[in-house]
């Protein structure tokens, strides 16, 4: 049973300062998913993936990977690429790869050196003199050469162009399809997981108000589009969000049964796109009544 | 071997973009029996898509009998297919006379598209209501 | 991890290294000078400043001496220990490190060990040079650079102290606040006040530790007598410091685990 389940977040609160990051956050990533964590900047996003990989320790609630407290004990079976895919400047790409088999006892020497090669790194450059897309290669080269059974991966693909983008969801894929690896994967932008992931996880006002399979996602919710004055249709459904536009409304609400007839309301099923939206939308900043008591 | 094209602001799913392109390339005799098709991994990594959403496309393909799994080896273009391949060449001939009326007529290319659309849905209608009428008939 | 440690000291461990070099090359000039001036009073061997006191550059050279005990060895201890967390806080190799099968406690024992390591025998080199060399010629000024005798004591015990302090200082600041400059400034600022500290606290142990062992012998009046006057003082601020180096060392690894910068 801890198997089935590849990351699960209970509970979690952290903050720095006075600023308030994750809130009660609670989901799962079930193992062999491909999971997009979503959420718009400054949602926590780092700091729930940090506290995934085991770099960062919340405040409160626990974080298990593969049913084990995420720390030393399971370090060995993620692999991790912070945001901007941190590595030593000064090291060459040799020793790069070198220091990961130093520091890795299930290092897998070969396939690093493939993943190296396939991004026809140059072995004597510099890391600090590599382009972001060759360190963001050279760093996933690293995570996977521990043949981790979880990949989390914070905005790998910020700051690529579309070339590298390309290249380095392929890679990602390709090792997705050979080994199964479960992955976790942030995004800030919708268009880029869209045809990667099969899970997804949005996060806002630090808390997981979404976690589920992307089909079923879909299918659990309608996008209502109708004259404002229909808006009435609305009633007794579970509104994520509802947008007026001049005489029109469009409202994402939770499904529940057969839309109901008689109006002149449209009920499409929405695209991850417009699911996604619609929910980080949703979040808008409200006063907070611990923030007006204060 | 069949290369895929994934249009991403398409709005189709991938999957289906999958299967759509399967389905022409075996219509148009691109893809033939015995034909083998990328493995889920080869276009999760060209394409960057995730290869589950491949490995239910070709689901999809098989149980619609138009590939089937070998062991070990991949998928393959059945050698029989259900239904034999439409006859493309006399439909085109067909369709490119009627562009031709169609032009005449002083039809442009939208329009051509519109109506043909149009057509389809109807004959997609007529087709369920010739169903309905058999079942009613029983 | 050693070699990833050492690898990643390796710039501040040269810088290190060179300003250690220095010193020594500087003690061996220094002294040759003040022996010069010695040579040329015709009184080689002289150890009364009442009889032949350092004058022109061989005084110069006396303060070069006093400074360079009295500020190397945390200086050294500066180069050291800014370098060992606070830039990979910085620049997030720190995520990087703690996920390749690195355990935090691992990276943090290690880095640590090393910097202290090379600390000690950067700081210990001068430290000892100082005492084997240099304090045969300052005594002849001994009272013209008492305040600057002050920050050194003569004893080796206290000198390598104070960059086993700055080191300690700046690992802890650098884990806790992940930024260089904050804790370059911090460390620099705070070591004196560390150091003070330990003073405090050994000079508080002195006390019961003379009525255990029995005062020392007053000086018999010579003047080199005042180089090793305050040697257990210097050597109990080492052992205070070490006690407190390890216990920082120990509960390093807990620092800095929530993340915050």
């Amino acid at each position: 049973m801890p198997d089935d389940i590849a990351l699960a977040v209970e509970g979690v609160g952290h903050h720095f300062g006075a600023a308030t990051v994750l809130k009660d956050c609670t989901l799962g990533v079930p193992a062999g998913a491909v999971a997009a964590l979503v959420g718009r900047n400054g949602a926590g996003k780092s700091t729930l993936l940090r506290a995934a990989a085991g770099v960062l320790r919340p405040y409160r609630g626990t974080v298990r990977v593969f049913g084990r407290p995420a720390g030393p004990d399971v370090l060995r079976r993620i692999g991790f690429v912070a945001q901007h895919a941190p590595l030593f400047r000064t090291l060459t790409v040799a020793e790069t790869l070198r220091l990961g088999a130093r520091l890795n006892p299930r290092w897998d020497a070969a396939h690093a050196r493939r993943l190296a090669d396939a991004a026809a790194l140059p072995d004597r450059a510099r890391v600090g003199a590599l382009s972001t897309g060759q360190r963001t290669r050279l760093a996933l080269a690293l995570a996977l050469g521990k043949r981790p059974d979880l990949l989390i991966l914070d905005e790998p693909l910020a700051g690529l162009d579309p070339v590298a983008r390309a290249e380095v969801t392929g890679a990602l894929m390709g090792e997705v399809a050979e080994r199964g690896v479960t992955v976790l994967l942030s995004a800030h932008v919708v268009a880029d997981v869209e045809s990667v992931c099969d899970h997804v996880v949005v996060l806002a006002g630090g808390r997981a108000v979404l976690s589920a399979p992307v089909e079923a996602a879909l299918d659990a919710h309608r996008l209502a589009v109708g004259p404002a004055r229909d808006a009435a249709a609305l009633a007794g459904h579970d509104v994520v969000e509802l947008r007026r536009d001049g005489a029109e409304f469009t409202a994402l609400v939770r499904a529940a049964g057969p839309p109901p007839g008689g109006t002149a309301v449209a009920w499409h099923r929405p695209t991850l796109e417009e699911l996604l939206l619609a929910h980080l939308r949703a979040d808008r900043p409200q006063p907070a009544p611990e923030v007006s008591a204060a | 071997m069949i290369s895929f094209r994934i249009d991403r602001r398409s709005g189709t799913a991938v999957y289906a973009q999958l299967v759509l392109q399967v389905r022409q390339a075996v219509r148009t005799g691109r893809l033939g029996a015995g034909d083998r098709l990328p493995t889920a991994r080869e276009v999760a990594e060209r394409h960057g898509v995730n290869p589950n959403t491949v490995l239910r496309a070709y689901r999809d393909l098989e149980a619609a009998g138009l590939v089937e799994p070998r062991q070990g080896s991949g998928t393959y273009v059945r050698a029989a297919l259900p239904s034999p391949p439409a006859d493309v060449p006399g439909l085109r001939k067909d369709l490119a006379a009627w562009v031709g009326r169609a032009r005449a007529a002083g039809l442009d290319d939208p329009d051509m598209h519109a109506l043909l659309a149009e057509a389809a849905a109807e004959a997609a209608d007529h087709a369920q209501d010739r169903k309905g009428a058999v079942n009613d008939a029983r | 991890m050693t070699w990833l440690a050492l690898r990643l000291l390796r710039p501040y461990l040269l810088v290190a290294a060179a300003v250690t070099a220095a010193c020594l090359g500087y003690v061996g000039y220094a002294a040759g000078v003040v022996q010069g001036g010695l040579d040329a009073a015709e009184v080689p061997g002289c150890l009364d400043p009442n009889v032949c006191y350092p004058q022109g550059a061989a005084l110069d050279a006396v303060l070069g001496l006093e400074l360079v005990a009295a500020f190397a060895p945390a200086l050294l201890g500066l180069i050291l220990g800014v370098g060992t967390f606070a830039p990979a806080r910085e620049q997030d190799t720190e995520a990087f490190v703690l996920t390749q099968s690195v355990s935090r406690r691992r990276w943090v024992l290690t880095t640590f060990g090393w910097a202290l390591a090379a600390a000690v025998l950067c700081a210990g080199s001068v430290a000892a040079a100082h005492r084997l060399v240099a304090t045969r010629y300052t005594v002849l000024a001994n009272d013209t650079y008492e305040l600057l005798q002050l920050l050194h004591v003569n004893s080796p015990g206290f000198m390598t102290a104070q960059a086993v302090v700055a080191v300690t200082l700046a690992g802890l600041v650098g884990l806790g606040t992940g930024r260089t400059l904050r804790t370059l400034v911090a460390t620099a600022a705070g070591t004196p006040f560390a150091v003070m500290a330990a003073s405090l606290v050994a000079a508080l142990l002195l006390y019961p530790l003379t009525l255990l062992t029995g005062a020392p012998e007053p000086g018999g009046g010579s003047f080199t007598d005042d180089i090793s006057a305050l040697d257990p003082f210097g050597y109990l601020v080492a052992a205070v410091v070490a006690a407190g180096a390890a216990a920082a060392v120990l509960v390093a690894p807990r620092v800095g685990v929530r993340g915050g910068r």
